[in-house]
């Protein structure tokens, strides 16, 4: 009788500890689990820290510079056929006077080989952008505020797509007075990053 | 005798299991120092490149500041404007094959350089570049190009042109 009772206790000690092991094993393995799920997301995210674009401070200092330094310049440039005047004294009167006329030697500017000074302000800026930009295929938007032409603004020039919904990069702005008239005319040039 | 040998195989169970999760454990330290050393080594590469960048441009932000190349109108200077006949004068001096002392000079502000001015608008029909300094680099060192705009006075003809001033910096990278 007490070998008997011995034997189911027996049998009940194995049954019970061989059930413990199986968890214990699953348990084992689901810590492995949850050890290399942190892992893996370790990597990945160091992966796509260190993949992120860090600064760049030759292309913040290009964009920076560039915008401001083009706007700024270009107001005191002699214009050619108009040698006598700069680019900002043939703005101030494409927007206020137009009496300033360029070649030709017509003084009323019909002639053909003659042009008023916003022809002559719209001829040469684009010149110079396409000098310094378009041959570095830098995408850019230069255009103008209060200085109309036959109802329209005189300049708007985009290069490679960059308009205002475009990511927009620095952007250089000259204030031109045009005193005593209570207006200022606005160069704007806007760079677009790639 | 049978809960004896039960307790022995759980042991070599339980030991290979440490075993196992010891050798895991060193494993995913190994990868994570790998990995981590191939991050700083990107890493410090990045920030070398970045440095030897800002050298270039601090180069390209001395060349339109030096006394020796800027307009001056009733004794004051004019921003971001440069004498046209000095920078004549700069590249005749830095320029001269029999006499070094001038390039050996600015190649303490210049270093391993190459700075072109030129003229675009108007009359742009003429060669108007002109280069003032060259280290004259090999090509294989890597090159970094800043173009800024500047205005180019000439005050003999009394017209001011349009141009930039190209420096290209040479760096290891």
């Amino acid at each position: 009788m007490d070998n008997k009772n011995k034997n189911i206790q027996n049998q009940r000690m194995t049954r019970t500890s061989t059930h413990k092991n199986n968890r214990g094993q699953i348990e084992t393995f689901g810590l492995a689990f949850i050890v290399i799920l942190i892992s893996i997301g370790f990597f990945i995210f160091v992966s796509f820290k260190s993949g992120q674009q860090k600064d760049n401070p030759q292309k913040e200092f290009t964009n920076d510079k560039l915008a401001n330094d083009f706007v700024l310049s270009i107001l005191d440039v002699s214009v050619q056929d108009c040698n006598a005047y700069t680019v900002k004294d043939l703005i101030i009167d494409c927007a206020r006077d137009h009496r300033i006329c360029c070649g030709g030697i017509d003084s009323s500017c019909t002639s053909a080989d003659s042009m008023d000074s916003c022809m002559a302000v719209n001829k040469s800026i684009n010149i110079m952008l396409n000098r310094t930009f378009m041959t570095t295929h830098t995408k850019f938007w230069f255009y103008s505020e209060n200085l109309y032409y036959n109802g329209n603004e005189l300049l708007n020039i985009t290069n490679l797509n960059c308009t205002s919904k475009s990511v927009q990069g620095q952007r250089g702005v000259a204030v031109i007075s045009l005193y005593p008239a209570s207006l200022n005319v606005y160069l704007n040039l806007n760079i677009c990053y790639q | 005798m049978i809960t004896s040998h039960s307790y022995n195989r759980r042991g070599q169970v339980q030991l290979g299991e440490t075993t196992a999760v010891i050798i895991i454990v060193i494993i995913l330290l190994v990868i994570g120092i790998v990995f981590w050393s191939n991050v700083s080594k990107s890493n410090v590469t990045t920030i070398i490149t970045q440095s030897q960048e800002l050298s270039v441009i601090e180069i390209a932000n001395i060349v339109p500041e030096l006394t020796e190349l800027k307009c001056y109108e009733s004794g004051v200077n004019k921003v971001k404007c440069l004498d046209w006949y000095k920078v004549l004068a700069m590249n005749e001096s830095i320029n001269n094959k029999d006499d070094k002392s001038a390039f050996l000079f600015y190649n303490d502000y210049f270093k391993n350089s190459k700075i072109t001015i030129v003229r675009i608008y108007p009359d742009v029909s003429e060669n108007q570049n002109i280069t003032i300094y060259d280290a004259k680099l090999d090509n294989t060192a890597k090159k970094l190009l800043i173009s800024i705009p500047v205005n180019i006075k000439d005050y003999v003809s009394q017209k001011t042109y349009y141009g930039t001033i190209i420096v290209e910096g040479y760096y290891n990278g």
